[in-house]
């Protein structure tokens, strides 16, 4: 794959031509320029031995070569080329090195954004290595997220594909067969019984406290027909089923300051900038931070992920001096009254219904004591099962009777 | 052609063969070359010459005993060696 065009000059051309044929070197595309002159193609392994066949007799001049070699070393003794090249296959590597994008998909009750975190909490985040071991991430993920039924990523080039499967808390489900009362599992006033199998043990305004039987799975009957001891009475055992609604209350207590502390900029503050390669980051502000108390602001100038997820930002420490300050009535309500939302979300079920809310304030040394009363309309009622002999002492003794 | 005079064409490696068509001419059994211009091609193939005459000749190939040339090729003329 290697040839070289050369011009021949000398007496009696056809002789070396001749001499080329006996020996086995091939020439190709011979021009006959003139009596003693011509050009040809010789292979550029044929080459030495053409020059010495042709020795002192004729003159070869090497006009042009052809062929892979000759390209190699002209494509390398280019060093811009090549400087371009291995460019491109540096940017090339770099571009399937980190994670450009990460998808999910199949999430229903997390949001993408939880899930986005605790991706980025186990290891997978837009910026990270594309070399990271997606097996200990799911390891990771499966720890975290107790819901989580199934979770599979894989990686195409620079994106992530990340698919979850969520599963569902499972319901302990009494067996249809089996007996069973309605209990209550909280403590409350009774507001509406719906007894759809059993017997309703219980009416509106009582109350109830935790283990309370609500609807009674056993069931007395009444048989006139026989004249049997009015004294001896025939249980039957159902499966209860319905709902009992009880107005239930919460009371949470928290603490708000009297005092809150504000900040106020000093004036004085020092410049610096972050810069940030993949994982790697570089920020003048992790080392320079004579001040005690201090406010950290960035402003990014380049944030971009091709071809290296990279980030240049400015930044500023400026020093805050702190003072406490007295907080107002309305501040300490519209603060409480945010906490009470929060201690709602977190405690009261998504089914109950709020009927009433109040707050109670209490000052004290420093702090204001909080009482938050809540008041809510909710399902108390909890299937659990009996076994017939667990009947009450007299009834059972009953039954032993029938028996 | 009978099979005797086809294998004699195929196997003699001694007599002179030439193959022409349209601006390419083939010949076979070549041992030497005698005479070379861009007018004229005269080679030597075993017990005869072979002649090529015509105008911008040139050699495309020269290996293995064969000569390939291209040009506008108008005569062509086998000579056999005196006896």
């Amino acid at each position: 794959m290697h040839y070289k065009t050369i011009r021949i000059e000398g007496f009696e051309i056809h002789r070396l031509l001749s001499q080329c044929l006996k020996e086995g070197i091939g020439l190709r595309n011979i021009r006959i320029l003139s009596d003693c002159e011509f050009t040809a193609d010789v292979n550029g392994k044929d080459w030495l031995r053409l020059t010495r066949m042709a020795g002192s007799k004729y003159r070869l001049t090497v006009t042009r070569e052809k062929g892979l070699k000759p390209l190699l070393i002209q494509m390398l003794s280019n060093r811009s080329a090549v400087a371009g090249v291995i460019l491109f296959i540096i940017i090339l590597f770099l571009q399937t090195s980190f994670i450009s994008e990460i998808r999910v998909y199949g999430y229903e009750s997390l949001t993408e954004r939880e899930i986005l975190q605790h991706l980025k909490d186990a290891g997978l985040y837009v910026g990270c290595s594309r070399f990271v071991d997606p097996d200990r991430v799911e390891i990771e993920m499966y720890r975290k997220l107790d819901i989580l039924s199934w979770i599979g990523i894989t990686f195409k080039g620079g994106l992530a594909e990340v698919t979850v499967v969520e599963g569902t808390e499972p319901i302990e489900e009494v067996d249809e067969s089996q007996p069973c009362h309605i209990i209550a599992v909280k403590e409350g006033y009774i507001e509406k019984v719906i007894a759809k199998e059993g017997k309703g043990e219980v009416e509106k305004g009582d109350f109830v406290h935790v283990g309370d039987v609500l609807i009674s799975g056993i069931l007395e009957i009444e048989d006139k027909t026989y004249s049997l001891d009015p004294e001896s009475k025939v249980y039957r055992y159902v499966h209860a089923d319905g709902e009992v609604y009880a107005k239930t209350v919460y009371r949470f207590i928290c603490y708000q300051d009297v005092y809150k502390l504000e900040k106020r900029k000093t004036g004085k503050s020092i410049p610096g900038i972050r810069l940030t390669i993949g994982d790697r980051t570089l920020s003048t502000s992790g080392f320079i931070t004579p001040f005690e108390t201090s406010v950290y602001e960035e402003k990014k100038l380049i944030d971009i992920l091709w071809p290296v997820p990279l980030e240049l930002a400015v930044n500023r420490v400026s020093e805050l001096e702190l003072y406490r300050g007295k907080r107002t009535g309305e501040e300490v309500e519209k603060q409480a009254k945010r906490q009470a939302r929060q201690l709602i979300q977190e405690n009261v079920p998504q089914s109950a219904q709020i009927i009433n809310k109040s707050l109670k304030f209490l000052p004290e040394e420093n702090i204001i004591k909080v009482t938050i009363m809540v008041e809510a309309l909710e399902q108390i009622g909890e299937k659990k099962p009996f076994i017939p002999r667990d009947v009450p002492r007299d009834q059972s003794n009953d039954q032993q009777k029938i028996q | 052609m009978f099979v005797m005079d086809e294998l004699i064409f195929d196997f003699s490696v001694n007599l002179p063969r030439v193959l022409v068509g349209g601006k390419t001419g083939v010949l076979d059994h070549v041992k030497q070359l005698l005479i070379v211009t861009d007018n004229n091609i005269v080679a030597k193939c075993g017990s005869g010459y072979i002649s090529l005459s015509g105008s911008d000749l040139s050699i495309r190939q020269l290996s293995d005993e064969r000569v390939v040339v291209s040009g506008e090729i108008k005569t062509i003329e086998l000579f056999q060696r005196e006896r």
